[in-house]
């Protein structure tokens, strides 16, 4: 069986694939709906969209801030406000390569 | 002066369904005879019922108290069960009673079948038109044995010979306190021509039942909670201090009513010092917290007439409302609510519960009951009677995999949680916080200089508290129908936008009596019309004058 690969976001280096999966997820519980994320997790947030394969669409003309809203059946998702005002949801599970 | 007399039932060592009653006095217990139960009464339920039946068989009067509306439900039926044979078929008011249950309720209700032995439960959460007509049918002593729960003691005034009480609680885990328990017991011997009530503590050696033994009657001192907390200065200090930048799950419930009432009182009066409970704290308390509320009410610019509006709802908290409004940069319009006609009216009621959620107060919590509580709301304004809705909780709860055949659905529970919900979410959370939420919405559309676009039709709170959202169905609660006949005889209405003065006319003509109507919907109407007729000429009389 092959090694677990460690994975690198930012500066947070998690020794599993798993475990910055369960990170992000954490981070997404700990919001509530319509609430704004904070400039820590933000910065967090940045980076792992750039694993995202459609990181640079979803960013569009580039992030204002962050939000957590519901998304399809009522689910949690975190989405990205752009500068120009539009919206946009992410799934924080394909920002970990 | 009619007085209750305290007895107490218990049983005889060995032989469990032989049971000895006495005398209550002042420290003393004074045996006044032997009973036999029909059964061993092999739970604490089968022996509520079944002291009942034992002391309470040959008349009619017999409260039986417990503390939960399932237990309620439980007690009814084996007291039915004892029964066995007792069927009132001819009367034509328990009759129509159970007609009503089955047909607006659910036929599965077990009132459908318990009524017709003069058997009923009783609770807080039950729809008003079938609560007031069980305490009917008691009170003329057609329902002999009502088995009820703690709604008993706010405010609903009812007589009975007999009260049958076990270790009473308040709601679940709270022990009632002795002033609710003798105004519990002060019900008994109000019966009509009786002088005299009983009541039987059953159980009244068991330690653990009875912790206190029997309650005294004695004077209790009240206390206002707000003097309790301000008591407490410390905690209360430590928690205005941190108020302004918690988040709503934070919120501590018991500190923040108090702390609620006095940032709004010293919003509107400019300082605490006149503030009642502050009154009786020393001046270095009242300056203490004075300051402490000063800086919290710096930032704060909501209208003077929603505070006062919104008295349960901290000015902390409309005003983080009003903040999230202020921040929100999609078109503000996406704020306000869809009629519930709209295909996307639920959605926009989870959008502005979870905003409702971030900022009053997690009123809609767990999130995951977001959905179903907007889901109750949006039923519950366009109209749907409680039948309908319980149907439908109970056809979505079927199509879940747990549930195999239709036997398996735990039916009392589903129709008692979705009373519940209607009484609970509908009729009471949803109309105070979508109240406030969209108070605070009209003043943010006035400072951004866009109220014209602010619907002045928009009267949710007065749809919500109702339950209707038409000018015909506002119209009949308005002229004294419940809500479950007004809905049952607006379908017979062509039109939506019926005045008061025009169904008047149409139910005059009495064309309304062959319709098909639950008897005692159509009981009620008969009453409205003749009411409404008296009142009309004797109008007209003093106008001639």
């Amino acid at each position: 069986m092959a090694k677990a690969q460690p994975v690198e976001i930012g500066e947070i280096k998690f020794p599993r694939k798993g475990d910055a999966l369960k990170y992000l997820q954490s981070m997404l519980n700990s919001y509530r709906f319509e609430e704004r994320v904070s400039d820590d997790d933000q910065t967090f947030l940045l980076n792992a969209l750039n694993h995202h394969p459609d990181g640079k669409e979803k960013l569009g003309v580039g992030l204002d801030y962050f939000f957590v809203r519901r998304a399809d059946y009522g689910t949690k998702c975190f989405w990205i406000k752009r500068l120009d005002g539009s919206v946009e949801r992410f799934s924080y599970k394909h920002c970990v390569p | 002066m009619p007085k209750p007399v305290q007895g107490s039932g218990s049983s005889s060592r060995g032989r469990p369904k032989e049971w000895t009653l006495s005398l209550v006095l002042e420290d003393d217990l004074r045996p006044l005879g032997n009973f036999a139960l029909f059964d061993r009464p092999t739970t604490v339920r089968k022996r509520m019922a079944f002291v009942a039946l034992a002391l309470g068989r040959m008349t009619s009067g017999t409260l039986v108290y417990v503390n939960t509306a399932d237990s309620a439900e439980r007690v009814a039926a084996q007291i039915y069960d004892g029964l066995r044979g007792e069927e009132q078929t001819e009367d034509s008011d328990l009759n129509d009673l159970s007609d009503f249950c089955e047909k607006m309720i659910h036929p599965k209700y077990q009132l459908v079948h318990l009524v017709k032995r003069g058997v009923a439960f009783h609770y807080g959460n039950m729809p008003s038109i079938l609560r007031e007509e069980i305490e009917r049918l008691f009170t003329i002593g057609k329902i002999r044995f009502l088995v009820s729960t703690s709604t008993l003691i706010e405010g609903v005034n009812l007589a009975c010979r007999t009260i049958v009480i076990r270790g009473p609680k308040k709601g679940i885990g709270r022990d009632m306190s002795p002033q609710d328990f003798w105004n519990l017991a002060g019900r008994a011997g109000r019966w009509g021509a009786d002088f005299y009530g009983n009541i039987v503590c059953v159980d009244v050696s068991k330690k653990d039942v009875w912790p206190d033994g029997l309650p005294q009657k004695t004077a209790y001192p009240i206390k206002r909670e707000t003097d309790q907390v301000v008591d407490q200065f410390e905690s209360l200090a430590e928690y205005l201090a941190k108020r302004i930048d918690m988040k709503t799950d934070q919120v501590d419930y018991k500190l923040e009513h108090v702390a609620a009432y006095l940032m709004s009182w010293q919003y509107r009066e400019g300082s605490l010092e006149q503030a009642p409970p502050i009154k009786k704290a020393s001046k270095a308390v009242a300056e203490k917290l004075d300051e402490l509320i000063k800086s919290s009410l710096e930032k704060i610019d909501i209208a003077q007439d929603i505070v006062d509006a919104n008295p349960g709802i901290s000015i902390v908290a409309l005003q983080r409302l009003k903040t999230y409004f202020e921040n929100y940069d999609s078109d503000p319009k996406s704020l306000l609510p869809i009629p519930p006609e709209d295909d996307d009216s639920v959605n926009k009621f989870v959008f502005i519960f979870d905003i409702i959620n971030l900022t009053l107060a997690p009123v809609f919590s767990p999130e995951v009951r977001v959905l179903p509580c907007a889901l109750t709301t949006w039923d519950w304004m366009r109209g749907r009677t409680l039948g309908q809705m319980i149907a439908g909780r109970l056809r979505r709860e079927r199509e879940k995999p747990k549930y195999q055949t239709d036997e398996e659905l735990p039916y009392a529970k589903l129709i008692r949680e979705t009373m519940a919900s209607v009484e609970e979410i509908a009729r009471f959370l949803a109309p105070k916080y979508l109240g406030a939420y969209l108070s605070v919405l009209k003043q943010h559309f006035g400072e951004k200089g866009i109220s014209d676009q602010f619907p002045e039709e928009l009267t949710y709170d007065l749809f919500l508290e109702f339950g209707v959202s038409t000018r015909t169905l506002l119209s009949l609660i308005g002229m004294g129908l419940s809500r479950t006949s007004s809905i049952e005889l607006s379908d017979f209405f062509g039109r939506t936008d019926l005045s008061e003065a025009e169904i008047l006319e149409r139910l005059e003509t009495g064309e309304w009596e062959s319709l098909n109507l639950p008897a005692l919907v159509k009981r009620e109407i008969r009453g409205v019309v003749q009411r409404k007729i008296l009142e009309k000429s004797l109008t007209s009389d003093l106008e001639e004058q």
